[in-house]
């Protein structure tokens, strides 16, 4: 990959990524921190990368410099910590986007990430499995957990609501 | 075997689906001669007979397993649901889920709210740091600085051959442009301020000059801009500081070597030939005229192409040139390593 391969992965896809970080930290900063710490490592490791395969590489090194900060602060909740159990909150919600980012929220983080990057990008189950480091069947599982606590979550707050 | 009270109650039913054997049957009913009240309870029984009921267990859907169930809490609906949201399902699944809303219209409700469980992009989020991700063509890289300055150098001489103008100015670099005349006999020194503020005067008198010679006259009057330091013919004089207590500052005016015998068109080249004489001679008259070709080069070009090229040069005290900056649309450089680049050999 030559220095205009990677200025195209620039602009083809730093909001996507950016988007996905956002979604991860719920922080600006943080998030605008990581696309720069992931395009840095891109740039370092240019010549090994295949152009074709660079949204790949970035997604993948995206998520894993969200792990890294993850365990080097421990600001963000446990990779494996499940919220299933929180449907109860006390704010108002007028529409269904609003109940789906909070319902987003209560999931665990690697539902979470499976979840943004099939919706998002619209990336396989063995995509996802090659950026995560899961394997497919663990990808499509945590999908289809993921579903059914957004699917109750919701249910049971359009019930409030 | 003897059928009594006791134990009659064990041959009721098989007496009343007909299973006794023969032997037992005509025991049996021999039983019931004898006892009347028995034979009633007979009777009675028969009647409580349940009619067939045709009850279907209508959701078995719920209980179909896959090999993916073991790894999923919900039921087979559910992950029906998802597996086509998620594009993930087979034909023999789409039938099954067509059949079962075909069956059971109400669990269309339950699909529409897997749907709702679709994230979408928000697609206004943009990174707005783009420009800062991108990488550039460094320019400091001192190959290239000696490519670049190649490159300059040859323009410089270009257009310096096409538009080199002896009558341009040229910049100088003394300390001040000090104008010579001659009036009455005497040499005077001229020196023109930036601006009235440069020297605060108290009624139009510098309230402290010092000079290095007594044979200097006193100044006369500030005029405008100028204050004029007369000099008796033929004295010479290293310096001039003329300072202002008010605003403390002070100026220091080198005096040149002056030969009133040249013939000059005017004072000012006059005084402008011995400033670069004095001051240049012994650094080299080459290096002068080349730093002179080349801003007169950069002046040109500008002028012929409207750009807005700039060649600046610091200087240091002595005249020796310490650092270049060039800068255009184009590129741009600067550096102090003016030695590497030759331009004082």
């Amino acid at each position: 990959m030559n220095r205009i391969d990677y200025n195209n992965a620039v602009a083809d896809f730093s909001d996507a990524v950016y988007r996905f970080l956002l979604k991860k930290t719920n922080d600006e900063d943080t998030a605008r921190d990581l696309v720069q710490e992931t395009y840095e490592k891109l740039w370092i490791s240019k010549d090994k990368v295949n152009s074709e395969k660079v949204k790949s590489y970035i997604f993948t090194t995206a998520y894993h410099s969200f792990i890294d900060l993850v365990r080097r602060n421990k600001k963000f909740s446990d990779i494996d910590e499940s919220k299933n159990n929180e449907y109860s909150h006390n704010e108002q919600y007028s529409d269904l986007h609003e109940i789906l980012n909070l319902a987003i929220e209560k999931l665990p983080d690697i539902q979470k990430s499976v979840i943004l990057l099939r919706d998002y990008e619209g990336y396989s189950y063995l995509e996802i499995a090659e950026i995560t480091g899961l394997t497919e069947s663990q990808v499509k599982v945590y999908i289809y957990r993921g579903r059914k606590f957004l699917q109750q979550f919701i249910g049971k707050m359009e019930m409030v609501i | 075997m003897k059928i009594t009270k006791h134990n009659y109650e064990e041959f009721i039913l098989d007496f009343i689906e007909g299973k006794l054997s023969e032997n037992d049957n005509i025991l049996f009913q021999k039983f019931l001669d004898s006892n009347p009240d028995v034979e009633n309870e007979i009777l009675n029984f028969e009647n409580v007979i349940l009619p067939e009921e045709n009850i279907v267990f209508e959701e078995k859907y719920l209980l179909k397993k896959t090999e993916f169930s073991q790894n999923f809490s919900g039921n087979y609906l559910e992950e029906l649901c998802i597996a086509d949201i998620e594009k993930d399902i087979t034909d023999e699944q789409k039938k099954d889920l067509e059949n079962i809303f075909t069956e059971f219209p109400e669990k269309i409700a339950v699909y529409d709210s897997f749907k709702k469980t679709k994230l979408i992009p928000n697609l206004e989020i943009k990174y707005t740091n783009k420009e800062k991700l991108k990488k550039k063509h460094v320019l400091m890289r001192p190959n290239f600085v000696y490519f670049a300055s190649s490159v300059a150098a040859s323009l410089i001489l270009f257009f310096s051959i096409i538009g080199l103008n002896k009558n341009e100015v040229y910049k100088t670099r003394s300390y001040s442009q000090i104008e010579n005349r001659f009036e009455n006999n005497k040499t005077v020194f001229t020196k023109t301020l930036v601006s009235k503020t440069d020297l605060q005067v108290s009624n139009n008198k510098l309230e402290k000059t010092i000079y290095n010679s007594s044979k200097i006259d006193n100044p006369t009057n500030v005029i405008d801009n100028q204050i004029d330091i007369v000099l008796r013919k033929d004295d010479n004089l290293d310096k001039i500081v003329v300072s202002s207590p008010k605003l403390q500052k002070e100026y220091e005016h080198e005096i040149l070597n002056f030969n009133t015998k040249e013939n000059f068109e005017d004072y000012n080249k006059m005084a402008m030939h011995q400033s670069e004489k004095n001051f240049f001679e012994k650094k080299g008259i080459e290096k002068i005229n080349a730093w002179n070709v080349a801003q007169v080069a950069v002046n040109n070009y500008n002028n012929l192409t409207e750009n807005n090229v700039s060649l600046d040069g610091k200087f240091d005290r002595d005249g020796d040139l310490k650092a270049v900056s060039f800068n255009s649309q184009v590129f741009g450089f600067y550096t102090n390593k003016v030695k590497k680049l030759g331009i004082n050999q």
